[in-house]
């Protein structure tokens, strides 16, 4: 269909560009990337305002639906402020490549929170990758920023001591325990396991002594870091 | 004639702006074959448009491109015609006029040469059975049959092996749909000639479509948009078929004159007046539907939805000038929008542009003139853009029981539609918001009542929260049951998830704002923590457990389950019994973590991978994972949103089951709207509940299949090998080995798993039935037409009846292929339950039987 217009859902630029994957392999994995990177989000824009946009693109009926959601963070602000807080980006992970690229077809360029909103597709979410890469510990684009942008901290990054909004307030403290340590971002709960549950199979009790690893073998989080 | 074309058209601007034809990436090298194509698809595109010129200057374009890229020429009509449908009599033309340069010999005339390739193409999607390309196909030979280029003789041969389908045994609703609109939309374009060479034949065709859609009639009675149980009356409704048999039988009292709405660019060409028919279209077969194995079944690839119950759109504008799809002009208007909202689906961008400019492909006249915005000029007849285009949308939207495309694909078509044109498509869409909310009580189907608030609240989080609501104030004075008032509260209550409390408090009007309104929540969303209080009973208990909970040290994780386990023998010890000390323990517990989890989605996430072994202990038994899904709805009863995401993320983690869900869907109490029927939030419930096991049964199918696959591939390298043929390539080899294939360990893990699924798909699908016919059963008396036309002095009990039954409705048309494997034992085991003689159990079973025991 290319040839009369492009599909929305085509592969953008946006790259990685601290992966060191060559092009082909960074193709390879879109091509069935279940992860969406989403950006120009406000600073205050919560979890569940993403997860209540982005459910929609969700197919339940064929296994699908939202993984786990992972918030930007600004890195820079703990140090600053004792806290972390959201940098204006997110990655979205769905069970299946389609539902990412529903996303692409029908959310990226709508709003959220009112502000238009941009999706990619992604190679996967690996650890570090919440935290923003700009100077300040923002995202990059925030730091050449010249316009006011209330939803984005006001000023660029070097007049950040602006007045605060009422929001902030509520959202400043929340990220606080984000970690950046292997694990530290949930799975979301991976395929069904029989046996799993003790009701519906004996064989296999946990004790308490099982330790993390074995807990998240459960979501296949691990599983998910390997690859990515 | 600068401006406007042969009707009469003007050309506003905005075409042929701004438009990159596959905007590619500089570095990528266009094949010369896409360059020479591309030079096609802007064919009557010019801003200074007129057809003659348009048309003399493509054919100079081929001329030119003919001997070095005949091939490119080709895809570039096969692309036109199935990718830009709305041009249809302009490709048909320029197919006819195409001349090759002097100098180059043909002996068959280019257009047929060329059209020959066209047949082959058009044959490859026969093989595929691609309805949407072959239906496009058809509408191309008609064109060229009325021009007289292909013989109405091979047309009408082709229309009757199409025809043919709907006489097949046993053909499937899809299936014979697909062939009648091939059919029925040909002949509206080609009927003049056709008839003129054969008026018997026509006819005996269209009474077959006729009859086709006399049998439907039944089976649609589940998928129009308003439903009175009482009556068969079909209000607001307007089934496909029935518009395209009453567009046909206009024609036809005319002796099938050509539609006046189509364009006619032949006229303008007098090298094509009085044309001998000079191609012949080959004689051909509808191939059996097969199941194409590899794609319908790759476990990436999407589940293969086929539709069964025949398409109703709603009819929104009976007086205003929108499209009446019972007409000829309005249903060739009607199939030209629906199939750019089908093909642009890959960009709605485009779609939107396509069909805000839609008026330029057919004749001066079938349109309003466009009025500058804020003029007032009522004087002008034709149809109205953009109402048509609002109606069209949102009736595609609205389709039951699923729409084409996902919902989500047709809000943002408006969006982008609103865009591009604010100040003239706003009223439209304000036009559009008050007519189906005027059938909201008037019998609106449950699903599009959920579908229509949903698109509100996401339409409005798009534009700035802007709604008049001051005009639905009086709307107050109704029952706060009535269907009005609850999509009220349900749209403001999904326009907070998607911004913040107070933000959407502020777009309201003062009598709304009001507690007393019952419109918005009265407070925050937020969650109840019972054991908050220091008078709490067991506030110390909760209050340490929540602190060993927030310490991140591993050994702290077994720590919390032997604390777990205190708690529960020290609540014996004191004197309560052993459940109830399990349960008090099950909801300190489980409260604490959803406490630690409540900051935010991924936060919950961590929290239940963390304590997943405690929660996997605490809901042991059937009745503790109900209490574990009671004891989440209460804690969440201000938040409902939490309560669908916590709810599905405990059956992700298999802490509870899909039949839990269900059970609690219908009995749960923590919102304190006990056992009276499903609402819509209840019914989401239960939807999420029933995806969740279809969802797992087809991923699990999928890995069998593709398990299967494997191992018999490796049983015939296995077997090459021992024969020694080891190099050869495992296509080569025979795909099944003789002899029975040997389970792997891995196939039988697979099947298990199946198994052990479809058994647990069962138990959800029979607890639904079960609830169903336990709650309807008691609902006989409203379901009498005295009963509803005194709908006006209903309360609760018999709008949640009438809703209970709108879900049951759409539970058995969504769930009909599934439902169907058991039909016989759920049958018996609940529907019986019922008496038919009942009002109650005679609707029951008429709904069930047109659902599951579809025959045509």
């Amino acid at each position: 269909m290319a040839d009369v217009v492009e599909a929305l859902d085509k592969f953008s630029n946006y790259k990685d560009s601290q992966a060191s994957r060559d092009r082909e392999m960074q193709y390879e994995l879109l091509k069935k990337s279940t992860t969406l990177y989403v950006g120009n989000l406000s600073f205050y824009t919560t979890e569940e305002q993403i997860y209540e946009l982005f459910s929609k693109c969700t197919t339940p009926e064929e296994g699908g639906g939202i993984k786990r959601i992972i918030m930007g963070l600004d890195r820079n602000s703990r140090q600053a402020l004792q806290v972390l807080t959201p940098c204006g980006f997110c990655f979205v992970e769905y069970y299946s490549h389609n539902e990412a690229l529903a996303c692409m077809r029908y959310i990226s360029g709508t709003k959220l929170d009112e502000r238009i909103i941009r999706c990619d597709l992604d190679i996967g979410y690996k650890d570090g990758r919440q935290f923003g890469r700009g100077r300040s510990g923002g995202q990059v684009r925030d730091e050449h920023r010249q316009d006011y942008d209330a939803g984005r901290g006001g000023w660029g990054a070097q007049a950040q001591a602006q007045q605060e909004q009422a929001r902030r307030k509520n959202r400043e403290e929340l990220y606080s325990d984000a970690q950046d340590v292997p694990g530290a971002v949930a799975g979301g709960g991976g395929d069904w396991k029989e046996g799993t549950n003790p009701a519906s199979s004996r064989k296999r009790q946990r004790s308490p002594d099982d330790d993390g690893d074995e807990m998240r073998d459960v979501s296949g989080s691990i599983a998910d870091k390997r690859c990515c | 004639m600068s401006g406007y074309n042969r009707n009469g058209h003007s050309n506003r601007g905005g075409r042929g702006r701004g438009r990159h034809y596959g905007h590619q990436q500089p570095q990528e090298q266009i094949p010369r074959n896409v360059e020479v194509r591309r030079g096609m698809f802007n064919l009557a595109e010019e801003p200074e448009f007129s057809p003659v010129d348009s048309l003399e200057r493509k054919i100079a374009y081929i001329r030119n491109s003919i001997k070095d890229d005949y091939k490119a020429i080709v895809e570039g009509f096969q692309i036109g015609i199935t990718q830009q449908p709305f041009k249809m009599p302009y490709w048909a033309v320029l197919l006819s006029l195409v001349t090759g340069p002097t100098n180059v010999e043909s002996d068959v005339p280019w257009p047929n040469k060329i059209l020959e390739d066209l047949v082959k193409n058009f044959q490859s999607y026969l093989d595929k059975l691609k309805w949407r390309e072959l239906r496009l196909y058809l509408q191309f030979f008609a064109h060229l049959t009325v021009i007289g280029l292909i013989t109405p003789e091979s047309m009408l041969s082709q229309l009757s092996s199409f025809a043919n389908v709907l006489d097949e045994p046993g053909v499937s609703y899809e299936r014979a749909a697909m062939a009648a609109i091939c059919v029925g939309e040909a002949l509206l374009r080609a009927g003049s000639v056709l008839s003129m060479y054969s008026e018997s034949s026509v006819s005996s065709i269209l009474r077959a479509l006729e009859a086709f859609t006399a049998s439907l009639s039944t089976a649609a009675t589940l998928s129009r948009p308003v439903v009175l149980q009482h009556s068969s009356e079909r209000p607001h409704s307007n089934a496909q078929f029935d518009c395209l048999v009453s567009a046909l039988r206009e024609l036809e009292e005319d002796n099938f004159s050509y539609p006046a709405v189509l364009l006619c660019p032949q006229d303008d060409f007098p090298k094509l007046k009085d044309m001998e028919p000079s191609f012949e279209l080959p004689l051909i077969l509808v191939p059996p539907e097969i199941a194409h194995v590899d794609e319908e079944t790759s476990v990436a690839a999407p589940v293969v939805r086929h539709r069964e119950l025949p398409i109703v759109w709603v009819h929104l504008f009976e007086v205003e000038p929108s499209i009446i799809p019972t007409r000829a002009g309005g249903y060739l208007l009607r199939s030209a929008y629906d199939d750019v909202i089908d093909i642009y689906e890959i960009n709605r961008k485009e779609a939107a542009r396509i069909l805000l400019d839609i008026d330029r492909w057919f004749t001066r006249g079938t349109f309003r003139t466009r009025l500058a915005p804020g003029s007032v000029d009522e004087a002008t007849t034709g149809v109205q853009l953009e109402l048509s285009v609002m109606e069209t949308v949102l009736s595609n939207m609205l389709i039951l029981p699923q729409p084409k495309h996902k919902p989500a694909y047709y809000h943002a078509l408006i969006t982008e539609v609103c865009k591009l044109s604010a100040a003239t498509i706003g009223p439209a869409v304000g036009k559009s918001i008050r007519k189906i909310y005027g059938l909201l009580g008037e019998g609106l189907d449950v699903e599009l009542a959920r579908r229509f608030s949903d698109w509100f609240a996401v339409h409005m989080s798009n534009f700035a929260y802007q709604w008049v609501w001051k005009e639905w104030i009086p709307d107050l004075q109704l029952d706060i049951n009535h269907p009005k008032r609850t999509f009220m509260r349900r749209t403001l209550e999904l326009e907070i998830r998607l911004s913040y409390y107070d933000r959407i408090m502020k777009t309201l009007p003062e009598p709304m704002q009001s507690p007393d309104a019952q419109v918005m929540p009265t407070e925050v969303p937020g969650y109840d923590f019972e054991y908050e209080s220091s008078s709490n009973s067991y506030y110390t208990a909760a209050e340490t457990l929540q602190k060993k909970m927030k310490e991140k040290t591993a050994p702290s994780l077994a720590e919390t389950s032997v604390y777990v386990d205190t708690i529960r023998t020290d609540l014996i010890s004191s004197g309560l019994s052993d459940s109830h000390a399990a349960s008090r323990t099950r909801s300190i517990t489980m409260q604490c973590l959803l406490v630690l989890g409540s900051r935010s989605f991924s936060h919950f996430l961590n929290a239940i991978e963390r304590y997943i072994s405690i929660l996997h202990t605490l809901s042991n038994t059937t009745d503790a994972k109900f209490e574990m899904l009671e004891i989440v709805s209460t804690f969440w009863r201000r938040n409902r949103q939490m309560i669908l995401i916590v709810f599905d993320k405990l059956m992700q983690y298999q802490v509870v089951d899909p039949s839990d869900v269900v059970s609690w869907a219908f009995e749960g109490g923590g919102l304190g709207e006990k056992g009276d029927g499903l609402s819509t939030f209840q019914w989401e419930l239960m939807r999420i509940a029933l995806d969740k096991s279809n969802g797992r049964v087809s991923i699990a199918q999928r890995r069998v299949i593709n398990q299967r696959k494997i191992d018999e591939e490796a049983m015939a390298r296995a077997k090459a090998k021992e024969a020694g043929n080891e190099g050869m390539d495992v296509d080569d080899i025979a795909a099944v080995p003789d002899g029975p294939v040997e389970e792997s360990a891995d196939m039988q893990k697979q099947t298990r798993a199946h198994q052990i699924l479809v058994t647990e798909q069962k138990a959800v699908l029979s607890r639904s039935v079960d609830k169903f016919v336990t709650v309807l059963g008691l609902t006989d008396e409203y379901l009498s037409e005295d009963a509803w036309n005194n709908r006006s002095s209903w309360t609760r009990a018999q709008w949640d009846a009438i809703e209970t039954w709108g879900w049951f409705r759409h539970f058995t048309r969504n769930y009909a292929p599934h439902l169907r494997v058991y039909k016989e034992s759920l049958s018996v085991a609940y529907l019986s339950r019922i008496p038919a003689e009942r009002p109650s159990g005679a609707l029951m079973r008429e709904i069930w039987s047109i659902a599951i025991d579809q025959e045509f």
